[in-house]
């Protein structure tokens, strides 16, 4: 026989099931904006039946069910989603990152044309037409003083040009370090409270609710983590989530790391993020590894090519001019100003600080000997030219080997000088090995280098040229070879015509001479109406003087607008693919987490019609409890 | 993409989304519309962006080459006045050669010619030493240096002071302009080769029997540096300078063995010896010790060939002293030549102006193509762009009023 009061009971149970139902539905509504609440549903499952199998069991038919409870509250979330999406966050944050920071390194070349106005020049390329056209109207009058004014002025705006190219890569990688500290500061707090979460969490699952909206709040966290670097998530362990980036562990539980930051100080005081335990984080994608990659080689890279043009441009001009003849019969003087790493005169340099010289760096070294660039070798063997090998043959002539040496990579520029003999010069490098502009290494096993062309003393490995060694000035390069010392650090961030010709531009070496005493070196001036020298120079424009002696000025800057605008393309092509790709899989989650409103109302509906029926049936209830009570 | 249930947001986000993208394609196209230009970053299109950077440095370099052939224009144009005036005093120089030989006029006749021929060798001087722009036109490379410098005094047989020599300061310089890619004219010849009458001549008295190089050397006969070999004896060295493009011809005397160098125009040789070498000094051509240098001739060498001054001096003088044979003989044919020498010159610089003309007009035409390439890459095509945009616009205007109608309706406006 069951109790009096089962009937109140289960009414009263399915009134405060229903109830809760109603308040799950409107917690649902009160919700439907939040960022990342997911859907909440109440499972309703009928309360224990009676009688359990045993000796209190009564001689009624069974089982006699006992009406409705709450078994538990569950939010509707498909974790395969959620992890794919935690694994599309970090392409998106790169190429987000990629694209807006390329797009600034775009804008720094103003191409095409400052947005097509031709009356503008601020283009480096533009500066540098306009130079070079200004040699050219030198040379038409080189006897006024007017034009060489003018020219003084171009070459002000060009080197103008160059340095504020320079300083405009300098000032967004400057920006995305700080974006990069702030997003390390970002990432860690978020990490903290992540762990946070995972002990509130464990404590709540403990006593066995479901924390959904702390569930919900933890996901939102990791969603945005998951942008800034490539995390991966464990949840293998129901009661430990662990984050990884690249491999090692960001968050454990309820316990989190700290990433730092330390300045480098071979990269310009840049800082590059660490574990606590001093390994160096290895970003593979997010928004830290995009913005680590843009800083340290995409505007690295820029500021090199633009080092490369700056450090070529005044290199060529200035041995041009330094053979020429100014209004006033003076010769050797350079037309922009140089400054060499070190004043050592030997070249050599102390590169790990610790007190003694260690290095030699030079900048370029031409030969003892006068060649002819028709001539067949007659000889074989293979050189190292900074550390890429090259062979050469008895039947090759000598403008072969020249070009093979341009087309081998080895980052180095070689041609025949005016004068028939063999010149080597350093481009820039992909890496930081040694500085830019230093030849690293130069051997033979053979005479090219030796005998043949007069730059090393001696063939083999022990006559054989390296940077990392000092003196080699003294003791590997031949006695009568020409060299100079590289260049110091950044030669576009200093470009300027030397002081000397600003002041009085007598000194422009216009006219070309003649050298009456045979030392190499021409002594008298061909006259103020020569204007042979300035020619020379403005025909610098169009010659093959760049990039291994393949591309003429004039396409290496197109090269490096075409290479800068594909890279751009691809960013924002890529971070248009991410962005739709993230976009179907938040709908995904939206259709399966969303809460849709017609289906609330529709729930709402549907919990207040069984409300209403509990109420109905405690009411029903009542009245026979009433007709015992007080009828019987 | 199949998703059976649609939450409210998700309709709603969705639509922007779709909305955002128009707007930002209707953007773009509005900034090439006011722009004029299809392109307004490289990564837009790299490759026409930076074709049409070639073509705008192509552009600017013709700008340039038309300014020099300007320059060279005017500058030419001025050196062919002089030409012509010259020739005409010639002419009338020429006239009172022919009088003053024929046998009729008398001593009297021939010194009120000499005062005429003089006036007018100043005439000429004043041409020849003319201006362009400040400086000296006919010097050469010595732009400041006057180029004819005038000595008077005393001359036998006249009443007052006339010119006793003229010399020629200036050099054989010529400046070059460049008028095309990598192309370069000179518009000017230096007085010593426009004022010279008679092909310079050097007889060096040293004999080259026995003669050898010892090293390696080099000279310059007229801004040509020619090389010689070691070991190269004086006809190895007479045919190197043949075979050179200077405009000299040399030679071995057969009598004295010594060598001969003559010019193949009128035109005053300039000799040096360069980078310490001493070859012309050592084969008795050029004074020892003066290796460069104007008039450096060694004073054992015998050097004839002079310049239209020259020739009228002699020709005044004769005129002064009676001389009717050479004034007819001599001087009237070292005066044809003269005006022989002017009127090749003036061949030449009219040449040079149909040269000019032609480039002038090719480097038009050039630029008027590139500027068209250049146009076809750089600018937009409004027709176009004005379409796509009306298309731009209808389409955004349909999905704002698509997004209106879904977010309208829910259950809400149904319930009680």
């Amino acid at each position: 026989m069951i109790s009096t009061f089962h009937g109140l009971e289960m009414g009263k149970r399915s009134l405060a099931s229903h109830q809760q139902a109603i308040n799950t539905t409107g917690h649902n509504l009160n919700n439907m904006n939040t960022e990342g609440y997911s859907r909440q549903t109440v499972k309703l499952s009928t309360f224990e039946p009676l009688y359990v199998p045993g000796l209190a069991r009564s001689e009624t038919a069974g089982q006699i069910g006992q009406g409705t409870t709450v078994t538990s509250i569950d939010r509707v979330r498909d974790q395969f989603i959620d992890n794919r999406i935690i694994s599309a966050g970090k392409d998106l944050g790169f190429f987000d990152m990629r694209n807006k920071y390329l797009q600034q390194m775009e804008m720094v070349y103003a191409e095409p044309s400052v947005y097509n106005d031709p009356s503008q020049y601020n283009t480096l390329r533009r500066a540098f037409d306009e130079f070079m056209s200004s040699w050219s109207d030198v040379a038409n009058n080189p006897d006024d003083k007017a034009p060489r004014n003018v020219l003084v002025e171009k070459a002000n705006i060009l080197t103008n040009s160059v340095r504020h190219h320079f300083n405009q890569m300098t000032d967004i990688r400057n920006n995305v370090d700080i974006e990069i500290k702030n997003k390390v500061g970002e990432l860690n707090e978020i990490a903290s409270k992540i762990a946070k979460l995972n002990e509130r969490i464990l404590k709540s699952e403990a006593v066995g609710d479901h924390p959904n909206d702390l569930y919900d709040s933890r996901d939102v966290f990791i969603d945005k983590l998951s942008k800034m670097a490539d995390i991966q998530i464990s949840r293998e362990d129901p009661d430990e989530l662990i984050l990884y980036i690249g491999g090692k562990m960001i968050v454990q539980g309820a316990e989190s790391e700290k990433l730092n930051l330390t300045a480098q100080a071979d990269n310009y005081g840049y800082s590059d993020v660490y574990w606590a335990d001093g390994e160096k984080v290895a970003f593979r994608g997010g928004e830290l590894g995009s913005l680590v990659d843009v800083r340290d080689t995409d505007l690295r890279m820029e500021q090199k090519k633009i080092n490369s043009f700056a450090v070529n441009i005044s290199d060529l001009v200035n041995e041009i001019h330094r053979d020429g003849f100014g209004l006033n019969e003076t010769t050797g003087n350079d037309f922009f100003s140089t400054h060499p790493f070190t004043t050592d005169p030997t070249g050599n340099f102390d590169a790990n600080r610790d007190g003694a010289d260690d290095s030699t760096f030079i900048f370029k070294v031409t030969g003892a000997n006068t060649l002819d660039g028709n001539d067949k070798l007659g000889i074989r063997g293979t050189m190292n030219v900074n550390n890429v090998e090259i062979d050469y043959y008895e039947t090759d002539t000598l403008d072969r080997v020249v070009r093979r040496i341009n087309e081998s990579g080895a980052g180095v520029n070689a041609f025949l000088n005016p004068q028939g003999k063999l010149t080597v010069k350093a481009d820039y490098y992909g890496d930081n090995q040694s500085p830019d502009f230093v030849i690293r290494r130069l051997e033979d096993n053979g005479l090219f280098l030796t005998g043949y062309a007069g730059i090393l003393n001696q063939s083999g490995a022990e006559g054989g040229f390296n940077s990392n060694v000092v003196n080699e000035t003294g003791t590997k390069l031949n006695a009568q070879s020409v060299w100079s010392i590289a260049p110091l650090t950044d030669p576009a961030q200093y470009m300027a015509i030397e002081k000397k010709i600003e002041n009085d531009v007598s000194f422009i070496a216009v006219a070309s001479g003649i050298d009456s005493d045979g030392d190499g070196i021409k002594d008298i001036s061909n006259g103020i109406g020569d204007s042979q020298n300035a020619l020379r120079i403005s025909s610098l424009k169009d010659n093959k003087v760049m990039v291994g002696m393949s591309l003429s000025v004039s396409q290496y800057f197109e090269n490096i607008v075409s290479d800068v605008g594909a890279r751009g393309q691809k960013a924002e092509n890529g971070f248009r693919v991410q962005e739709t790709i993230m976009n179907n899989l938040e709908n995904l989650r939206k259709s399966v987490s969303g809460v849709n409103l017609d289906e609330e109302f529709a729930n709402l509906i549907k919990f207040q019609h069984g409300y209403n029926a509990s109420a109905k049936f405690i009411s029903e209830m009542d009245k026979m409890l009433e007709t015992i009570i007080t009828k019987l | 993409m199949s998703i059976y249930r649609v939450s409210t947001n998700m309709a709603n986000d969705n639509g922007m989304n779709f909305v955002m993208k128009k707007e930002d394609s209707m953007n773009k196209v509005h900034q090439s519309i006011s722009t004029g230009k299809k392109y307004v970053m490289p990564r837009d299109n790299p490759v026409d962006v930076t074709q049409a950077m070639t073509f705008h440095s192509k552009i600017f370099k013709i700008d340039q080459l038309e300014r020099n052939i300007n320059d060279l224009g005017a500058e030419r144009n001025l050196v062919e006045n002089k030409i012509g005036s010259t020739i005409e005093i010639l002419q009338r120089v020429r006239e009172l050669s022919v009088q003053g030989s024929n046998g009729i006029y008398t001593a009297e006749d021939r010194k009120a010619m000499s005062v005429e021929v003089d006036q007018l060798m100043k005439n000429i001087i004043v041409d020849a030493n003319s201006k362009y722009k400040g400086n000296y036109l006919f010097s050469g490379f010595q732009k400041f240096t006057k180029p004819f410098e005038v000595l008077e005094g005393a001359v036998r047989g006249a009443d007052t002071a006339m010119i006793t020599e003229v010399r020629y300061l200036g050099d054989n310089g010529k400046q070059l302009r460049e008028i095309d890619f990598n192309e370069y004219a000179a518009s000017t010849p230096p007085g010593s080769d426009l004022f010279w009458a008679e092909n310079f001549q050097i007889y060096s008295k040293v004999n080259t029997a026995d003669f050898r190089l010892e090293n390696d050397m080099s000279v310059m006969i007229d801004n040509q540096k020619i090389s010689f070999n070691e070991g190269d004896n004086a006809y190895a060295i007479v045919d190197k300078i043949n075979r050179s493009p200077a405009a000299v011809n040399a030679s071995i005397d057969i009598v004295t063995g010594g060598m001969i160098i003559k010019s193949t125009t009128p035109h005053k040789v300039e000799l040096a010896d360069i980078e310490g070498g001493n070859l012309l000094q050592n084969l008795g051509i050029l004074a020892q010790g003066r290796p460069i240098g104007p008039d450096n001739f060694s004073q054992d060498a015998d050097v004839f060939g002079g310049s239209i001054f020259d020739t009228m001096i002699g020709l005044r003088d004769a005129m002064l002293q009676n001389n009717a044979e050479d004034i007819g003989g001599r001087f009237l044919g070292a005066i044809d030549e003269s005006i022989t020498n002017l009127t090749n010159n003036m061949a030449k610089t009219g040449a040079l102006q149909n040269r000019l003309d032609y480039l002038t007009q090719r480097l038009g035409d050039d630029k008027m193509s590139y500027t068209k390439t250049l146009s076809s890459l750089e600018d937009v095509n409004m027709a176009d762009a004005l379409t796509e945009l009306a298309t731009l616009d209808f389409a955004h205007k349909a999905s704002l009023s698509s997004l209106a109608k879904i977010t309208k309706s829910s259950l809400m406006d149904f319930l009680r």
